[in-house]
């Protein structure tokens, strides 16, 4: 008998697993194993379907205990015809009819081997990313220490928060594993490390800024802005990692997960009921070097602090 | 050493025919009944929440005590009820007429003392030496008499107190002070310990006498806020009609001890581990006013702190001058009801050339309209391994002249060594301020 197309066998994040030839009919499909294709599939019956040719080429029902389906269709169907590239549903199992004529790659591509994404699952990706990572945080904890460097200390404060880096990686590796049978250590690594990396530059440039233009506030708005991107950044690149497939898809959770972040940031200073008998005078300061705009004269910067008064005087009011 | 020693003991053997130890008898015999225990009561749990001493001082049973010893009964009063008790078992209730938050003294009435023995007031100091007897009931003890001596008026002081060497302790406060005689020179007030005794001067207790009593309750409170008003305009106004004391703190000149109740210490640390040396130089008024058990008020504090590095990098050294910047160690009490939240502002400030980075918080008293506590901080930016960081505090001002201390303050910080290259070199980068801006700060930065 001769060719009549290949059923392929989809999986939970719409990727190919498997194919099989269409040789002869009629083609069985079920759960036992004297089926042309077996289907380990609790909800499949040991003879669930076949594809036969009456006048056209169909998948026939064969009584089956729980149906088949058309495509997405909750309908059960007795008959489902098959022209090219159908997907049909037997049980749990997904399947995709594709016919003689459609050309097809003789081997499947790992979609992910076509993906730039793909590319940070390399060690020359990780490692430096990891080091980097070490680097800025080396410098950050250098730049709080008044005393003279001990080496050791400051290299354990920076160890804790590298195991935490690389532990993330492995938890979204185990994941992985789970969803797509790969782990990707290295990728979900890379994206750790860069992440943390970045936010760290963003942080301090963002204090630079903020100081030399004299905005404190607006920055470090900026800062939380951006650092909700890259952590949503950060999780669209894990998702898009295990999932393999559109990444379109994926910005939804990532965004929210972005979002909840930055409201949960910004909770307790929204919500400052408690009361504070200490002012809070944090600001940024670098090197004078750096404060490129010139200060405000005593009248200027004062009748800013009666504004401040107002709004003093606004809250004894409003609650009285 | 061995003639003094001889000394001593020989006078110790001489018979005391000069003492006075039957004054002590006499006069707790002939005053007792005029001292009385001032018990605040918790209305809900129905036992005492504080207890002090009270004195009679009119025959219509008008008596003194220390504000606070009914602070929670002023602040409170739905939750709190005022009793007078004496040492006999007698007792009543007791009525708040009016109060001088400012000296700590409070007028309350109760008609079932009107008749009883009161005590006359005496506004004249009493000679140096001179024995008092200050009377209260320590601890809930019972009517207790002490024997002191007159030691002047506290010379370092904002608000004036007799310095009395006896033993005064908690419960005696709101008693009376007398001399010999049976007249009150003052109101036990507050303890150092050892002896060492504070006692309010009369003749504040003749102003409050004077006075017409406050009807309700939001009366009473106007008065608190027009009292702290004054008050503080009185010695603001003082300190901002002279220039600022100023102090060299290494190469910068810095208000110091800018009154005689303003009390400056100072520490240096160079320790070589640290990598910064710091000298701080903090300096503050030595009282202030009991508005409730939660917040003091009415006072001056302010702290300079040198820091230099030699061994440090510039970024590392401002990452922590950053920190530093951000912690504030000084809770200045108050809760929600009371007090508002901090509202802050701040900027780069410039003065004569020298810039700073400023911050400057506020928060509003709820009950009393126009009073402030004012927390600013302030760090030079000239040079690079060198930062002044000055922190004033201001409690319980209002707008104008707390603003107008404030920047006093703010403007008075300068470097003086115009060797250094760094501070000529902001100084020609930034525009030299119009002479008639500084001619017209009264020259606050040069005595």
């Amino acid at each position: 008998m001769s060719f009549r197309g290949v059923i392929e066998i989809i999986d939970r994040s719409g990727l190919l697993r498997s194919r099989v030839r269409v040789e002869h009919l009629p083609f069985r499909i079920g759960r036992a194993l004297d089926n042309d294709l077996v289907l380990d599939d609790i909800y499949v019956c040991p003879h669930h379907a076949e594809v036969r040719e009456e006048e056209a080429l169909g998948l026939f029902d064969l009584n089956s205990v729980n149906g088949s389906f058309s495509g997405l269709r909750r309908a059960r169907e007795a008959r489902i015809a098959l022209p090219s590239s159908i997907d049909f549903r037997l049980g749990h199992s997904l399947l995709r009819f594709r016919a003689a004529n459609e050309v097809l790659e003789t081997t499947a591509v790992d979609p992910l081997a076509t993906s730039r994404l793909f590319a940070v699952d390399r060690f020359r990706w990780a490692i430096p990313a990891l080091l980097a990572c070490a680097g800025a945080l080396l410098i950050e904890r250098v730049l709080i220490s008044p005393q003279m460097l001990q080496w050791g200390a400051v290299a354990s404060a920076v160890v804790p928060a590298l195991l935490v880096i690389l532990l993330w990686a492995l938890a979204w590796s185990m994941a992985n594993r789970l969803v797509s049978h790969r782990f990707h250590y290295l990728g979900h690594l890379s994206i750790a490390a860069l992440g943390v990396l970045v936010i760290n530059i963003i942080d301090a440039f963002c204090g630079y800024l903020g100081f030399t233009l004299g905005a404190d506030g607006f920055m470090s708005a900026v800062s939380r802005l951006l650092s909700g991107v890259l952590l949503a950044t950060a999780i669209y690149g894990h998702l898009r990692l295990i999932s393999r497939g559109s990444g379109r898809r994926l910005l939804v959770p990532a965004a929210a997960v972005a979002i909840a972040f930055v409201t949960l940031s910004l909770l307790p200073s929204a919500s400052d009921g408690n009361f504070s008998s200490e002012p809070k005078l944090a600001t940024s300061l670098k090197p004078p070097a750096a404060a490129l705009r010139q200060g405000l004269d005593s009248d200027t910067f004062y009748t800013e602090i009666e504004r401040a008064m107002d709004d003093a005087d606004a809250e004894a009011t409003e609650e009285e | 050493m061995r003639i003094l020693l001889i000394t001593l003991a020989f006078v110790s053997l001489l018979p005391p025919a000069w003492s006075e130890e039957w004054a002590t008898e006499e006069v707790f015999a002939r005053h007792k009944d005029s001292v009385v225990q001032i018990r605040i009561i918790d209305a809900q749990g129905g036992a005492k929440r504080s207890i002090g001493s009270g004195f009679l001082i009119s025959d219509d049973g008008r008596l003194i005590t220390n504000f606070h010893v009914v602070a929670d009964f002023v602040h409170h009063p739905g939750e709190h009820r005022a009793e007078w008790h004496t040492g006999d078992g007698a007792s009543g209730p007791l009525q708040l007429l009016d109060v001088d938050v400012v000296h700590d003294l409070a007028l309350l009435q109760s008609p079932d003392l009107s008749g009883r023995k009161f005590l006359a007031v005496e506004s004249n100091l009493p000679n140096m030496g001179e024995r008092i007897f200050p009377l209260g009931f320590p601890y809930d003890l019972g009517l207790t008499i002490v024997e002191g001596t007159y030691n002047g008026l506290l010379d370092k002081s904002l608000y004036e107190r007799i310095h009395l060497t006896a033993s005064i302790n908690p419960g005696m406060s709101g008693g009376p002070a007398i001399d010999r005689n049976g007249n009150v020179i003052g109101v036990n007030v507050a303890t150092a310990g050892n002896q060492v005794s504070f006692v309010v001067p009369s003749k504040y207790v003749i102003g409050l006498l004077t006075r017409d009593d406050a009807a309700t309750r939001g009366e009473l409170i106007g008065r608190i806020g027009e009292q702290l008003r004054a008050n503080q305009e009185h010695y603001l106004g003082e300190l901002l009609s002279t220039p600022f004391v100023i102090t060299r703190l290494g190469p910068f000149e810095v208000p110091g001890a800018i009154a005689r109740y303003v009390n400056c210490w100072s520490q240096t640390d160079q320790s070589k581990e640290r990598l910064i040396d710091r000298t701080e130089l903090s300096c503050q008024s030595e009282d202030d006013v009991f508005i409730s058990g939660t917040l003091k008020t009415g006072a001056i504090r302010f702290e300079h702190a040198l820091r230099s590095t030699r061994k440090m990098g510039a970024v590392r050294f401002w990452s922590l001058m950053e920190r530093g910047f951000g912690s504030f160690y000084g809770d200045l009490g108050g809760e929600k009801s009371t007090m508002t939240g901090f509202s802050c502002s701040g900027d780069f400030f410039e003065h004569a050339g020298t810039k700073s980075k400023m911050m400057v918080c506020v928060r509003r008293y709820r009950e009393f309209t126009d009073l402030y506590d004012i927390v600013q901080r302030q760090i030079v930016l000239d040079r690079s391994d060198q930062a002044l960081q000055s922190t004033l505090i201001l409690t319980g001002v209002a707008r104008e002249r707390g603003l107008g201390f404030a920047r006093r303050f703010a403007e008075s910080l300068r470097r003086t060594d115009a060797t250094a290259s760094a501070a000529a070199a902001s100084e020609v980068a930034s525009p030299a301020p119009p002479v008639a801006d500084s001619a017209a700060d009264g020259g606050s930065a040069s005595p």
